[in-house]
């Protein structure tokens, strides 16, 4: 019974990382069909969201058979909720690429502007949280973890930044209101971007916290 | 004799964290919807104390889904649940975060609240108290439809989401408009858009916990759910 349930979490962990990748691939795809003005590679980041979404449901039920069939207790019945939420943000990040995607085409003709933002910049460090957040949970790591929660406040800065410079462009251009509407909103996407990955970095720390706690209980027990 | 008695207690015990579970939710729902409620008055209003009230409150809201999630555990760590309670616990989990977030979304309309009750107006409010209208009614049903595990009522939330994205493209594309006629507006018109947006994040939300309720409905009633899940999105 040990032995399976261990099989069984290993299964599972390998199925959140290959959603990790998968999310992981639209993101990055969203954004390379954004900086470049590529529509129609925006478009296969739109269609292939159901692939997320079928993986989001395979995983939860995944965990729901694990949580019937080994009836895990402490520690790993945490490490399994923490699979579940982790799971639940992944599926959402796919979701903002697919926003991000879908405002392609209308900025497509605005792209030397977008390009002068610190848009990219803001989306590399999202990006790089969402994967260290995912590295920390597979090789439960805190520092890491804690990484990602000191760069939320940069992507906050960068957002901050972002939103004072394109009011103040659109105040000078009229005719930039619409491309820096959309920017603002891409903005406020890869802000929650980081947010999502904060959530699972602070699980994971959580996670970590409970191991602790629970070897010092049985040093005491032990003692 | 004894044995019996024993399974019996941990029974009842289980079935009143159950009800107790449900209960949390339920007031947490609540809270999350008056959070929406209260920072779409401030803004109407022009109430910037009620808006900082309400990003008060939202610690509130936070302690209570820590709180949850230790239920949960609790819950599963006390006997093993039968499948279909299994699945209304993990829903509740998950539905607990929708409900945090739906809160930090209050925050995000009360902090615009906040600052465009400081500034001129720049038009009369309608699509937007219409948008708040709908999502508190979506957020209530998508709860409601949770706790009775009533499918028609979970679907219902889903076609309004469509409603929303709509109202919020209109509302986004008008405040546009109005900015490109009068830049004076910008500012103002940039802190409507974010109450906009806001409200179509917390639909969203809402949307989630009825695809929650339609996930457990499904997988009680259909075998091949997983199939069935993907042709309704």
């Amino acid at each position: 019974m040990e032995r399976h349930f261990e099989k069984e979490l290993e299964n599972l962990k390998a199925n959140l990382i290959k959603m990790g990748s998968l999310v992981d691939a639209q993101l990055g795809s969203a954004c390379r069909a954004l900086f470049e003005g590529d529509v129609a590679r925006a478009g296969q980041v739109i269609s292939s969201d159901r692939e997320v979404d079928r993986f989001d449901t395979l995983i939860d039920r995944q965990c729901l058979d694990i949580f019937a069939l080994s009836q895990p207790v402490a520690i790993d019945l945490r490490l399994l909720m923490s699979a579940v939420k982790i799971n639940s943000q992944l599926e959402r990040i796919g979701d903002i690429a697919v926003n991000i995607a879908e405002r392609v085409e209308p900025l497509a003709p605005h792209r030397p502007f977008l390009l002068e933002t610190r848009l990219s910049e803001m989306a590399s460090v999202a990006r790089i949280m969402v994967r260290d957040s995912l590295d920390a949970f597979i090789h439960n790591d805190p520092s890491l973890a804690t990484r990602v929660l000191v760069s939320d406040d940069v992507v906050d800065t960068l957002d901050g930044g972002i939103f004072r410079t394109m009011v103040e462009r659109m105040k000078v251009d009229h005719t930039l209101i619409q491309p820096a509407t959309h920017i603002l909103i891409l903005s406020r996407h890869l802000e929650r971007l980081a947010d999502h990955a904060t959530n699972i970095a602070e699980d994971v720390i959580f996670l970590v916290e409970a191991r602790l706690v629970k070897h010092n209980a049985e040093n005491t027990d032990i003692a | 004799m004894f044995f019996h008695h024993d399974r019996g207690g941990m029974q009842r015990h289980f079935e009143q964290g159950l009800e107790s579970l449900k209960a949390d939710i339920i007031r947490m729902g609540s809270l999350a919807e008056e959070g929406i409620a209260g920072a779409i008055r401030a803004l109407l209003e022009r109430n910037a104390p009620l808006a900082r009230e309400i990003i008060a409150r939202d610690r509130e809201i936070n302690a209570m889904e820590m709180r949850n999630d230790d239920a949960v555990v609790d819950l599963l760590a006390l006997q093993q649940p039968v499948a279909s309670d299994l699945r209304f616990i993990l829903a509740a989990l998950k539905i607990n975060n929708d409900l945090e977030r739906i809160g930090d979304h209050a925050v995000n309309i009360a902090e615009s609240a906040a600052q465009y009750a400081d500034r001129e107006p720049i038009k009369p409010f309608v699509d937007i108290p219409r948008m708040a209208q709908i999502t508190k009614e979506m957020l209530r049903d998508s709860i409601d439809a949770f706790i009775h595990g009533d499918s028609a009522k979970g679907r219902g939330v889903l076609a309004q989401d469509d409603v929303i994205d709509d109202l919020n493209k209109k509302v986004v594309g008008d405040l546009v408009e109005l900015m490109r006629r009068d830049p004076g507006c910008i500012v103002q018109a940039l802190d409507l858009i974010r109450v906009s947006r806001n409200l179509e994040r917390v639909a969203d939300l809402a949307t989630n916990i009825a695809e929650e309720v339609l996930f457990i409905t499904e997988a009680r009633n259909v075998k091949h759910h997983l199939d069935k899940r993907d042709s309704g999105h």
